[in-house]
């Protein structure tokens, strides 16, 4: 070596570091000198270290609550309560778990229609925010700094406290009316569903899907024949003509979804658990298989060309043992055997999974012979308690929303939609003048422009905040509790109350939080990355 | 991920290490300071925590001053004036029903003077302790006589009303099962804090309200300016011992507290008061000399106080009847013929000799 030119040297000392780099990974010796050893065992030691401090942390609570004789249980779910609770689908729990659900079930409901309502109120107040009409401006600009800088708290006591100052309900109330407010809550009309409610729903939805497919299919002609195919026009037409042959009784054919779920029903009871039971399985294997195929080819074409990242490797293991999870969850009796199960003779074939009886379900909901009016308006009462000289709403008769809800949902609702509207409105206003410059430049009207330019690109924009306020609202109804209103955190602490079990019912809690939050914050990335800028 | 990354990495698992065997350090002290008794604990603090309700009429109402008064304030004091011979040192702190099992759990308070139920449940699974009886009630419910109610309605009356009560007690339960067993249907509202239910029932918005019968006689003192409020039935439909309650297993602390309470129902029984009880001829009476600590044979260093623990409680804060009646006969609850009057006269106010 010593004597060999230097030409030689180098080409040795090139020849050496190509075969370095080629046997890299196969370099047994210097392993945990390999970066990609590094980096798992980091990793590895990481999630360990994460997994033993949350273990360590829990431990702690369970065996401090165990030296304050309260150990860890679970058993009060089945336990019944005793205590009644004023709202929900079950006045008088039977168990924990139903007491719970009750308490998650009002929770929902201040939330579903609370976000409905909020976007809707949010989205007109922002626009108001950018009216050229000075009053309304100014209104809005106005109720936005009120709300906005008062605790919602305050807020919830407020309109509790608005309702209570109502006159009670008194016995020259009584008798039929349209709406009325008391210290007792608030009576309006409501459409109260018939048993052909289900159909007209349903058809209802259909029309929207046809009027849509058919404002898709005259923009298609519109964008190909160059000419004004009036596609809203057109679409509303028939939205409005389904819906007035659907009101009419058209809502019948949707007694097909009827008869379908009959035969499907019969086909499960027919066809033992295990065959279903092996299918479905079988799709989510295949699904999954699918998917981390697809991971790796996309991978593949992707700019690392043929490397998969650390998320890919997450991502296809994570998604592989969810798979196969579900895939195993296939085979447990959801049904009524699972004391069958737990005793451990023909898991399989008793294992009744009640798909059958789903459809059973459905077919009694879609049955074709129902007819009337799938509404009625039914207007609220006031009536009087059994023979004495007290007054109240009647359950029967109309809507009643009682001062907790009423004060818990405008609260999250104002509070929400305020802060929605500060969303519109920079959504708007972040889309460039230029933007408006060109779509009018090239001859677009102004609605136009809203719809084709402005708004698609103002929506990129809004959905990420629009996304954290909807969280805000659901965690803020939690705030209920003051106003008594029974959602899942009051309920949680009369049952910990009744049962010392303080714990388990923060267990459930955080659970049930973190997979409202999750779940809506899924669907909104959903979308995000629906609708998210394709870069190229 | 490069050898910067890596090695940030690793020291930080160290130092994840290192902090999990820091507190693993800690949790010995921890431990070791869990060993303290509670009587030790409160003497090395200096004052007695105490937790009240601060807003249950006659039992613990917070003052204009912030000052509590009341009798479950008083036995505050009692305890206070065992423990230090200065019956000021106290600090009160104000919980919900909902909250006091936990404050008490977790060393917030030492002990819970809180017109607190003693039930079985609460006694077992919560990890508490309960002190004697200091008040015998029990739970009633309060509607208007405008509404054709009056003292001789009885539960069935309330079927089809809307009831409110307040969150964490065992009204909810009691009034639940009690309609259940009468075939009343409610709408049970429950709201945090007892003066709420009151609001509610005053609004209209609750056709009936429910507590402890104590507590509604305090409301009504309170806010019933027509006379209008009745409460009914006669015989209440749940029995609610009040007293204190403390953490389980710490039988010298809870000694204590029982014998604060018990030192003012003997001192009732000889008619010591807090204005005799210096003038008192013990050697007559020497069971009640132990007690103040005047004669031989004294038992309170045995329990780790000072011998004039209980002369202190006597002379600072009086004995039962003198707590009872400054407290509870301003708003119309008075012993004679009731539970609270003392066993003699044919109550439930009843004392283990001093001996």
């Amino acid at each position: 070596m010593k004597d060999a030119p230097l030409s030689d040297k180098i080409h040795h000392h090139v020849k050496v570091q190509k075969m370095l780099t080629k046997f890299r990974g196969l370099n047994i010796k210097k392993f945990w000198r390999d970066v990609r050893f590094l980096k798992w065992s980091g990793q590895l030691i990481f999630l360990i270290l994460l997994v033993s401090g949350f273990f360590y942390i829990f431990n702690t609570g369970v065996r401090n609550l165990e030296k304050t004789n309260l150990p860890f249980s679970w058993g009060w779910l089945g336990d019944t309560p005793g205590v009644s609770i004023s709202e929900g689908f079950a006045p008088l729990p039977n168990s924990g778990r139903q007491m719970l659900q009750v308490g998650m079930y009002n929770m929902l409901r201040i939330t579903l229609s609370g976000v409905v309502a909020a976007t809707f109120i949010g989205t007109i107040l922002g626009v108001a925010r950018l009216s050229k009409n000075w009053i309304v401006e100014k209104a809005s600009t106005g109720l936005l700094e009120i709300v906005r800088n008062i605790p919602l708290l305050v807020q919830m006591l407020f309109f509790q406290y608005f309702i209570l100052t109502y006159p009670p309900l008194r016995e020259a109330d009584r008798g039929d009316i349209i709406a009325h407010v008391s210290a007792k809550g608030i009576a309006y009309p409501w459409p109260q569903p018939q048993e052909a409610s289900w159909l007209f729903a349903s058809f209802v939805i259909l029309s929207f899907l046809v009027s849509r497919w058919i404002f898709k299919w005259r923009i298609k002609i519109l964008e190909r024949e160059g000419k004004d195919t009036h596609p809203f026009i057109w679409s509303l037409t028939v939205l409005g003509a389904l819906l007035l042959v659907g009101w009419s009784g058209g809502y019948k054919a949707m007694g097909v979804i009827g008869i379908v779920s009959t035969l499907l029903s019969q086909l499960f009871e027919a066809v033992p658990a295990i065959a279903y039971q092996t299918l479905f399985a079988a799709c989510f294997l295949l699904y999954g298989y699918r998917y981390i195929r697809k991971q790796i080819s996309k991978s593949n074409t992707g700019e690392l060309g043929g490397i998969l990242s650390d998320e890919d490797y997450f991502r296809m293991a994570g998604s592989g043992v969810l798979v196969i999870v579900i895939a195993v969850l296939m085979f447990l009796p959801f049904g009524s055997r699972v004391g069958e199960f737990l005793e451990g003779d023909e898991i399989f074939y008793k294992a009744d999974w009640g798909v059958s009886q789903y459809f059973t379900g459905i077919a009694s909901k879609f049955d074709m012979s129902f007819s009337g009016a799938p509404y009625e308006v039914s207007y609220p009462k006031i009536v009087q308690v059994r023979d004495t000289k007290f007054t109240r709403y009647s359950k029967d008769h109309g809507k009643v929303t009682t001062v907790g809800y009423f004060a818990t949902w405008l609260g999250v609702v104002l509070y929400t939609s305020i802060f929605i509207s500060e969303v519109v409105r920079s959504g708007i206003m972040a889309v460039s003048k230029g933007q408006s410059e060109a779509g009018l430049s090239l001859g677009l009207r102004p609605r136009s422009l809203l719809r084709l330019v402005i708004l698609p690109q103002a929506f990129r924009v809004m959905l990420p905040p629009m996304g954290n306020q909807y969280l805000n609202l659901a965690k803020n109804t939690s705030l209920g509790i003051a106003v008594a209103y029974p959602e899942i955190v009051a309920v949680g602490q009369t049952l910990y109350n009744q049962e010392g079990q303080t714990m388990p019912v923060f267990v459930i809690w955080m659970g049930f939080y973190s997979f409202i939050s999750l779940t809506i914050s899924g669907i909104i990335n959903f979308y995000n990355r629906k609708f998210a800028l394709v870069e190229r | 991920m490069n050898k910067k990354t890596i090695i940030s990495l690793i020291v930080l698992a160290l130092v994840a290490v290192a902090c999990a065997t820091d507190t693993a350090a800690e949790e010995v002290v921890v431990e070791e300071a869990a060993a303290q008794t509670t009587l030790e604990m409160v003497q090395e603090r200096g004052f007695l925590k105490c937790g009240v309700s601060g807003s249950a009429t006659a039992f613990s109402e917070t003052q204009a001053d912030g000052s509590i008064t009341g009798m479950d304030a008083d036995y505050c004091y009692a305890v206070a004036a065992a423990v230090f011979g200065d019956y000021s040192k106290v600090e009160f702190k104000s919980l919900t029903s909902a909250e006091r099992f936990t404050s008490l759990a977790a060393g917030d308070v030492d002990v819970l003077i809180r017109n607190t139920t003693w039930t079985q449940s609460r006694d077992t699974e919560l990890g508490n302790d309960f002190g004697p009886t200091t008040y015998f009630d029990g739970q009633q419910l309060m509607g208007r006589n405008s509404d054709g109610l009056s003292a001789s309605s009885s539960l069935k009356d309330i079927d089809g009303l809307r009831v409110c009560t307040n969150a964490g007690t065992t009204t909810e339960k009691n009034i639940t099962e009690g309609a259940g067993l009468v075939g009343a249907t409610i709408e049970l509202v429950t709201v945090e804090k007892f003066g709420e239910a009151v609001d509610k029932f005053i609004a209209g918005e609750c056709d009936i309200v429910t507590t402890d019968g104590s507590g509604l006689v305090g409301r009504r003192a309170v806010n019933d300016a027509l006379n209008d409020w009745a409460i009914f039935p006669a015989t209440p439909i749940s029995k609610e011992p009040l007293g204190p309650t403390y953490r389980s297993n710490d039988s010298q602390w809870a000694d204590i507290i029982n014998w604060t309470v018990y030192a003012t129902v003997i001192a009732d029984e000889y008619g010591v008061t807090k204005a005799t009880v210096d003038s008192f001829d013990y050697e007559a009476a020497p069971e009640m000399g132990r007690l103040m600590g005047k004669n031989d044979g004294e038992l309170q260093t045995a329990m780790g106080l000072s011998a004039d623990a209980y002369y202190n409680v006597i002379s600072q804060v009086g004995n039962y009847d003198e707590i009872y009646s400054r407290n509870l006969n301003p708003v119309g609850l008075y012993r004679e013929g009731s539970a609270n009057a003392g066993w003699q006269d044919g109550g439930l106010i009843y004392s283990p000799p001093a001996r």
